[in-house]
């Protein structure tokens, strides 16, 4: 029993008879056999119990007439395949009427119809209702199968349907109305060719006659959805075959493989791009010229992508205009070489450059206004396009991008391998760049390294030389063969080698610059004398990476300083020869005038006394002329250089006034002086200028004024400036600069006796000391010598 | 003791040897010279000197150092190689007054370096000079 109030409705029936006590005495008889059984009113009650589920119906004969027939064919009508109601009708007793069982006809495709003649005995009617209840049970276990089975084909994301001889979908689970968006009982019913469209028909057709044939099928296809997207699919028929071997249709199972299909296409792509990427690294990687490089990339992208052109284009730093240099074109599409300005190809398009962001079009003409730059597209034969930019510390550098002179759909993974191609590119450019740039700067060192007047080489750290010039083969008359490594040794003397080499591995050890003289034979056979110097070239970490020598021809020049030295040593010699031989005839002459005076005695008049006056004093004149002239002539050829001696210009002076003392004291003179610096030169040669020009102010004095001599000094700069001015009888300023030549005087020497080199002697002093020596004078006031010498370097 | 003193004079020029002479006089030295007027006729002197009757050792050697044919301190090497010479006082007598001939000289041993002045009076020094040198060898008393 149910419990009241809820009514077990797989266990229910339901009574009908709307004359006489009928009803009640079955409800009675039901309840006595502990049957639950509800009464119902009319036939419009029936059916509602109908519709919401019962085990059973008892009806009477004569509740069914056309009307109620009509209304319970309806309600059966829309029961489950499953579902086969017991319908008991209970007619008024012997043979059912003609009538009634015509009526009844059209019930029996739509239940389980018994007839049970009146008058009712209660064990008939309770063996009937137990009959339909146990065929009623029978029918809801198909039910509970068939819902399951539902449930289960409902839940499975693969379309699953049987499909019939006649190619009609007999059943479809629900993802038909997930994929096709019609409800599955709008699907069963329509013909394959009919849901699933002409081009899936065509492709399925050779297997669903298989499948009709009793062959197990699987295929692959493709399927538009309800999104109208076109999926991937994997289509499997399995043969329903009867007990008779007669094959009555098939079920048919359509999974969507569209990811899969998409992950191993995604698959398969990424191993060719990275066998691509692979090759085309490979291809540019012994390249140094840019342009070839260029030139591979875009033909090898432009038919890996199979497009109409691919170009490489470098962007000028005003990010505007860019030149596409070289780029690839299938058979059939112009270049579109030349320089272009990116703003004619529309702001948006300008606007994802300078981003950095990839522009895919699949249609240009559809997707790109002419006045947004869809013109310039088209007038190049752009139909659809990837183009990435390349943006370095944020300006665009470089564009790479392909082009196809029709729609195309970009896939991501083209863009992306463009993307990526075009950041390679710019770096096998740039690398391929570099190195030209490289070599260039090495072609312009070496042709440098030609131009120039020394022999040059370039070694490894090791000292093995891998480089000369082409004047050391010009010069040796060698060849790189012969050269190379240490084959150098061959054009050195032998006698001097030994010490080369010491040196050389010293510089190799210590890394230490290596410079000596020594000479190198030529191709002539002789040796001429090189200055050598060689300088290590180290890397950032200062480890000694290349050495650079250079040989620099000094024979002429040794050759010219032996010369002069020689040429001063004989002039040294020849200063003293001549002071000796030109001093011998005058102390003859001076000695024997003397010889002839004393000889004679008191016989020599006066007049002989003064003849031989004059003869000593010629001789003396010729005396202080010969010594001033090896005076002068000694400055130059002391030495080579001035040397790193230091003058006390104080003592200079103090010496130079106390040589000219007596003359000082005879004239009354005042000599006075600043304090004096030390300087670089020599304290007796700088003193004899002092000398020189303190002899002079004595000795162009005024008669009638006490000579007065003031040294002084001033710094000016990295000089000392020296005066040496008196109150003399002074000279006219344009003889300034003549008096400092050889033998030149103003004065007669009955006036005024000298030689003439006294200043010439102090201009050659001071110059030797890098010196300047001037003089400035006005007649009747007076004379000042200026003396400008440089200071001590450490000053 | 107070006797002739035997002077070997190597000296070309004749003024240079008039003034000599005109020294030893002026001092009163009593001498006896034997002159050689050039490096040749020298050095066949110092080859003889001592071994030849005509060619006695002489008491002091008077050298030029500036004279034809040889080199004065040549001269002077040979001289003091020789044995009997080799204690002989030599008075280096020469205008020249480069250090490098009063170097050798006194290198060599001279006894003195007189160089020829271009005054008469300091020219006549010269006599004083040998006397003392003669002196300081016991050939002449101190003062003529």
């Amino acid at each position: 029993m149910a419990p009241s109030g809820s009514v077990d409705r797989d266990s229910l029936i339901i009574l009908h008879a709307p004359i006489g006590r009928d009803a009640q005495l079955l409800h009675t008889l039901l309840q006595r056999a502990m049957l639950s059984s509800k009464v119902c009113s009319s036939i419009n009650d029936l059916c509602g119990e109908v519709a919401r589920g019962v085990a059973a119906a008892f009806v009477t004969e004569e509740a069914l007439d056309t009307a109620a027939i009509e209304k319970l064919s309806a309600v059966l009508q829309k029961q489950g395949a499953w579902s086969d109601l017991p319908l008991v009708v209970l007619t008024v007793g012997g043979e059912p009427t003609q009538a009634i069982r015509e009526r009844l006809t059209r019930l029996e495709p739509l239940g389980d119809l018994t007839l049970l003649e009146r008058p009712l005995r209660s064990d008939t009617i309770v063996s009937a209702a137990r009959t339909a209840l146990r065929a009623r049970a029978k029918q809801y276990e198909v039910r509970r199968r068939d819902a399951e089975l539902q449930l289960v084909t409902d839940n499975v994301p693969v379309l699953i349907s049987y499909i019939d001889r006649e190619q009609i979908h007999r059943r479809v689970n629900h993802t038909y109305y997930e994929w096709f968006g019609i409800p599955t009982d709008g699907v069963v019913g329509m013909s394959v060719w009919a849901l699933n469209g002409e081009a899936y028909y065509a492709n399925a057709k050779p297997y669903i006659a298989e499948a009709l044939r009793g062959q197990r099928v699987t295929f692959e296809s493709q399927l538009w959805d309800k999104r109208h997207a076109l999926r991937d699919v994997s289509v499997s028929y399995a043969p329903d075959v009867g007990m008779d071997g007669a094959v009555r249709g098939f079920v048919a199972l359509v999974q969507d493989i569209t990811e899969r299909k998409r992950t191993e296409k995604a698959l398969r792509e990424s191993g060719q791009r990275l066998q691509f990427l692979g090759e085309l690294g490979e291809a540019t990687r012994a390249l140094t010229d840019p342009s070839v490089v260029m030139a591979i990339i875009a033909r090898m992208t432009g038919e890996h992508l199979g497009v109409s052109r691919c170009a490489y284009a470098d962007v000028e730093p005003d990010e505007e205009i860019f030149t596409v240099q070289y780029d690839y074109t299938a058979e059939g599409c112009e270049s579109a070489t030349g320089t272009y300005r990116l703003s004619c190809f529309g702001p948006g398009f300008v606007a994802h450059m300078r981003a950095g962001r990839t522009v895919a079009i699949r249609d240009v003409a559809q997707e790109m206004a002419d006045d947004a730059g869809g013109d310039m597209f088209r007038a190049i034969g752009i139909g659809a396009l990837v183009c990435c930019p390349l943006v370095k510390e944020n300006k665009l550098i470089a564009m790479m991008s392909v082009h196809q002179s029709e729609p195309r759909d970009w896939t991501l993974e083209e863009t992306g391998l463009v993307e990526t191609v075009a950041d390679r590119s710019w770096a096998y450019i740039e690398r391929s760049r570099a190195q030209s740039e490289v070599r260039a700067s090495e072609q312009q060192f070496r042709t440098l390294a030609d131009t120039i007047p020394h022999l040059a080489w370039m070694a490894y750290a090791d000292g093995h030389i891998f480089w000369y010039n082409q004047r050391w083969y010009d010069y040796t008359g060698s060849t790189p063969n012969l050269m190379e490594g240490w084959g150098w040794q061959n054009v050195h003397d032998s006698e001097i080698l030994p010490a080369v080499m010491e040196s050389w591995r010293h510089s190799l050890n210590t890394g230490e610059p290596f410079e000596m003289v020594f000479p190198l034979r030529g191709a002539d056979g002789t040796f001429r004398l090189f200055l050598t110097r060689v300088a290590p070239v180290r890397d950032n970490s200062g480890t000694v990476v290349r050495w650079f020598g250079t040989h620099t021809d000094i024979d002429v020049q040794k050759r010219s300083e032996e010369a002069l030295r020689r040429a001063n040593c004989e002039l040294e010699e020849f200063a003293y020869v001549a002071s000796h031989d030109l001093q011998e005839p005058l102390r003859m002459v001076n000695i024997y005038t003397q010889l002839l005076l004393k000889r004679l005695g008191p016989q020599a008049t006066p007049q002989l006394r003064e003849y031989a006056d004059y003869v000593s004093a010629g001789v003396r004149r010729m005396e202080v002329l010969i010594r001033d002239l090896l005076t002068y002539s000694r400055i130059t050829h002391k030495g080579d250089e001035p040397d790193e001696s230091r003058a006390d210009l104080g003592a200079a002076l103090r010496q130079a006034i106390q040589s000219v003392n007596t003359r000082v004291e005879e004239n009354h003179a005042e000599v006075t002086h600043d304090p004096l610096p030390v300087v670089p030169g020599d304290e007796g040669q700088l003193g004899h200028v002092f000398q020189n020009l303190l002899s002079n102010a004595l000795k162009y004095r005024k008669k009638d004024e006490t000579p007065r001599i003031h040294v002084s000094v001033q710094r000016r700069d990295s000089h000392w400036l020296i005066s040496v001015a008196d109150n003399g009888i002074g000279f006219e300023q344009e003889q300034a600069s003549r008096i400092f030549g050889l033998f030149k005087r103003l004065h007669r020497e009955d006036e005024y006796p000298g030689t003439g080199l006294g200043l010439a002697i102090c201009k050659r002093i001071v110059e030797r000391y890098r010196g300047r020596i001037w003089a400035q004078s006005e007649p009747g006031v007076g004379s000042t010598f200026l003396i400008s010498l440089p200071g001590l370097s450490n000053e | 003791m107070n006797r002739r003193l035997r002077i070997f004079l190597a000296e070309d020029n004749a003024g240079d040897v008039e003034l000599v002479r005109e020294a030893l006089r002026e001092h009163h030295i009593d001498y006896e010279i034997t002159l050689a007027r050039d490096g040749m006729a020298a050095k066949n002197f110092i080859e003889r000197v001592g071994r030849a009757p005509d060619t006695p050792v002489p008491d002091l050697l008077l050298l030029d150092l500036n004279l034809p044919k040889a080199e004065g301190h040549e001269l002077f090497s040979m001289f003091r190689q020789n044995p009997l010479c080799s204690n002989t006082p030599v008075i280096v007598v020469t205008s020249s007054n480069a250090p490098k001939d009063r170097e050798r000289a006194a290198a060599l041993g001279a006894a003195h370096y007189f160089r020829k002045p271009s005054d008469l009076a300091e020219f006549m020094e010269l006599g004083s000079v040998i006397r003392r040198v003669a002196a300081e060898r016991g050939m002449l008393r101190a003062e003529g």
